[in-house]
């Protein structure tokens, strides 16, 4: 068994790093507004933006854009949802029946990508319309269910579903083959296919993956506020935007966390700043731009760090030659 | 393995394909909550005026119109309710209605307007997505001899008003107190009792709560609250109300017992989930919620205290417009200027108010006024009618008014 090592230990200590760094900056310009007892409700609203997340990670791993998880998660609530209601299956039907239909409308999804050959950012927005439209006939375009109903957005159901989630996602990138087979793909196509992994088939059970987790997200959204309703006009674009943003932290950190756990400390992160633009009353004009730079920054941070270290250790080494003159 | 898989994703493709079909025909009672059975059962989708009021409609010799409608959609609540008052108007008057919807943009409201002219309507009810796209519109109605007339909106900007009001054809706007509501929301948070608010906001762009939350700053100077802080939720996050949840919890828990009522500028979604995590977090009592939008399950949310202001009800502001224009195409204007008519909200601030409003109000199966009362706004039917006529009725509509007209 391997033990854990003092790097494992510095690589944790890096990756907790930046919600620490969130956490430190907020409590100082607004000492009385936040604190560790944010941390409990903090925790929990990162779950459900998490789970979208780990869906697109997959896709963004093997080189797709997918903005229609937004679209799916809005039909499969409102179908999943209805259907459970209609027939009478509870809360395990609609569980059951939004992964089934997320995964369908997934699977068709990559069937048209894989057939067509059209890159995925068209199939994507095409299937986002064609979903949309879809989501505002049927079943009068929203569901609604009674708060008794509703424990799955609760302590401690929506953390033992966010645990069950995570624990499956976890296995099925980091041990399974597929999740192999993605990362292959993900870091060079032409190699991958050199080793006998089918690309293709890869990448049309991303698109599977994708659409099951934004079935996982329609459960966890009806289990929180108990109504979805559709939308149009590339509206469902914007319900995965904390999503992309999270997924693009955690692709940030993946050099020092495992990318499942980085999705999860991405959303812990991004919920932090979201309190702490309450807690320094931001300005509702500021509060999307400090997202969006956040993003950058971490993105910038990220992708330029071997050339900072680099410029770092430069000055280091001039310095050093002048203090020796 | 490979061909079980193939035959089980077709099998669940057929099931849910079936089962969605199901639920596209689906047309009887199939709501979960029960206090509000008469608003949730679903009758026959269609009720002409003729099944809700006693008397025979018949239709005079009134020569036919074509009117052209641009609006969002016809599906959700609210426009829903436009249309089946609208359609109700429209088959006593003799108007064909042609609904052209789904365009949210400009460039895309500006080829609707084409083609509504190239279908030969007589006039045009627009609900404008944005300011700059009204002059463009109306300038096309005056070269086709289409009369204008606007709903739900009216011109922000002075230069484009000014410009437009220039444009012959152009009637004119019919328009919710957005701002006036949004105030009188804090007015009731303030007799309330209530000191520290928090806002549930949309991001800027959108013109119905923008003004709303004008309407929320105004009405906390004149009252005296202290503003907390303020969410701004994005558009798409108003259709599962997830993003108004995380707010709410932040107020809650930054704020602690500190803040005592919020206010939210749009419902639905958004309000369903603010009464959910009131409940859930025991704050019931402790902080009162007001929204501009009715929403499910607002019975249960009144009559629990968690909810102290709803406005809704504005399902008439698009059938003014369309009288200004009924009797405009007729050769009867109800005035020589441009209409600048404004609808109030009506507003439920009780459980028992809440009830009468789904009872009267956001009901499928009411048209608010009967074939006689809209005959009555027709010069043509009634040549004594009047502009003040017409602002009296708007004045006029709340509950207590639809109830004593359908009693």
């Amino acid at each position: 068994m391997n033990s854990i090592t003092a790097k494992d230990i510095k690589k944790a200590g890096l990756a907790l790093a930046l919600p620490a760094i969130v956490f430190i900056l907020i409590y100082a310009l607004a000492p009385q507004r936040f604190g560790f007892y944010n941390l409990p409700i903090l925790l929990q609203q990162a779950i459900a933006p998490a789970i979208l997340a780990w869906g697109l990670c997959f896709q963004l791993k093997v080189g797709h854009w997918d903005f229609s998880v937004g679209a799916v998660f809005l039909l499969s609530a409102i179908v999943g949802g209805n259907l459970a209601l209609m027939l009478g299956l509870g809360v395990i039907g609609t569980i059951i029946l939004c992964s089934m239909v997320g995964l369908v409308l997934g699977v068709i999804t990559g069937g048209i990508y894989t057939a067509l050959k059209i890159p995925s950012i068209i199939v994507t927005i095409g299937m986002m319309l064609i979903l949309e439209s879809i989501s505002l006939k049927v079943f009068r375009g929203r569901v609604f269910f009674p708060s008794e109903m509703t424990y799955l957005g609760k302590f401690p159901y929506n953390v033992i579903v966010g645990l069950v989630i995570f624990a499956i996602t976890y296995i099925m990138y980091n041990y399974l083959i597929l999740g192999f087979q993605v990362r292959a793909v993900g870091n060079s196509p032409p190699i991958a296919k050199l080793c006998g992994i089918n690309t293709n088939k890869v990448k049309f059970m991303c698109f599977g993956i994708a659409g099951l987790y934004s079935g996982f997200y329609a459960f966890m959204s009806i289990g929180l506020t108990g109504y979805v309703r559709s939308t149009t006009n590339m509206q469902s674009m914007g319900i995965i935007f904390s999503a992309i943003i999270t997924a693009f932290i955690a692709l940030s950190l993946e050099r020092i966390v495992n990318l499942i756990i980085g999705v999860y400390i991405g959303s812990v992160t991004i919920q932090m700043v979201k309190v702490g633009m309450i807690a320094i009353n931001l300005p509702a004009i500021l509060q999307e731009v400090i997202i969006a730079v956040f993003l950058l920054v971490i993105m910038g941070w990220s992708l330029n760090s071997d050339v900072i270290k680099k410029s770092i250790l430069r000055l280091k080494i001039r310095k050093t030659s002048t203090t020796i003159k | 393995m490979k061909k079980i898989l193939i035959w089980l994703m077709i099998f669940t493709i057929s099931v849910s394909l079936v089962f969605v079909g199901i639920g596209c025909k689906t047309t009887t009672a199939e709501e979960t909550t029960a206090e509000e059975t008469t608003a949730e059962e679903t009758t026959a989708e269609e009720t002409t005026a003729e099944e809700t009021t006693a008397e025979e409609t018949t239709v005079i010799d009134v020569p036919a119109k074509k009117v052209g409608i641009i609006i969002w959609g016809v599906e959700d609540t609210l426009s829903a309710a436009v249309k089946r008052n609208l359609d109700a108007a429209a088959e006593v008057l003799n108007v064909e209605l042609v609904y052209a919807t789904g365009d949210f943009d400009s460039e895309s409201q500006l080829i609707a307007a084409e083609n509504l002219i190239a279908a030969e309507v007589d006039a045009i009810m627009l609900s404008p997505m944005d300011d700059s796209v009204v002059p463009r519109i109306a300038e096309k109605c005056a070269d086709a001899n289409v009369a204008l007339i606007l709903f739900f909106r009216d011109i922000n900007d002075p230069a484009i008003a000014a410009e437009t009001e220039k444009i012959p054809n152009y009637l004119g706007y019919t328009l919710e107190s957005e701002v006036k509501a949004g105030k009188d929301m804090i007015a009731t948070f303030s007799k309330n009792g209530a000191k520290n608010v928090g806002l549930i906001t949309m991001a800027p762009g959108f013109t119905v709560t923008d003004k709303r939350k004008i309407g929320f700053e105004e009405g906390i100077k004149e009252y005296g609250l202290n503003q907390l802080a303020e969410v701004v939720v994005a558009m798409a996050d108003a259709t599962s109300g997830l993003g108004a949840k995380d707010g709410i919890e932040n107020f809650i828990a930054t704020f602690g017992d500190e803040m005592d009522c919020i206010a939210m500028a749009f419902g639905e979604a958004s309000a369903v989930s603010a009464r959910a995590v009131i409940e859930n977090s025991g704050k019931v009592g402790q902080i009162q919620v007001g929204t501009l939008d009715s929403f499910e399950g607002m019975a249960t949310a009144f009559q629990k205290g968690i909810f102290t202001f709803m406005g809704s009800g504005t399902y008439t502001d698009p059938l003014f417009s369309f009288i200004v224009l009924f009797n405009y195409l007729h050769g009867t204007p109800l005035t020589d200027g441009k209409v600048e008519l404004t609808q109030n909200y009506i507003y439920a601030k009780s459980y028992e108010e809440v009830l009468d409003f789904i009872k009267y109000i956001d009901n499928k199966d009411i048209i608010i006024y009967s074939p006689d009362e809209i005959k009555q706004m027709a010069k043509l039917y009634n040549p004594d009618f009047t502009l003040e006529d017409l602002k009296k009725i708007m004045a006029d509509y709340s509950i207590e008014d639809v109830k004593s007209r359908l009693q």
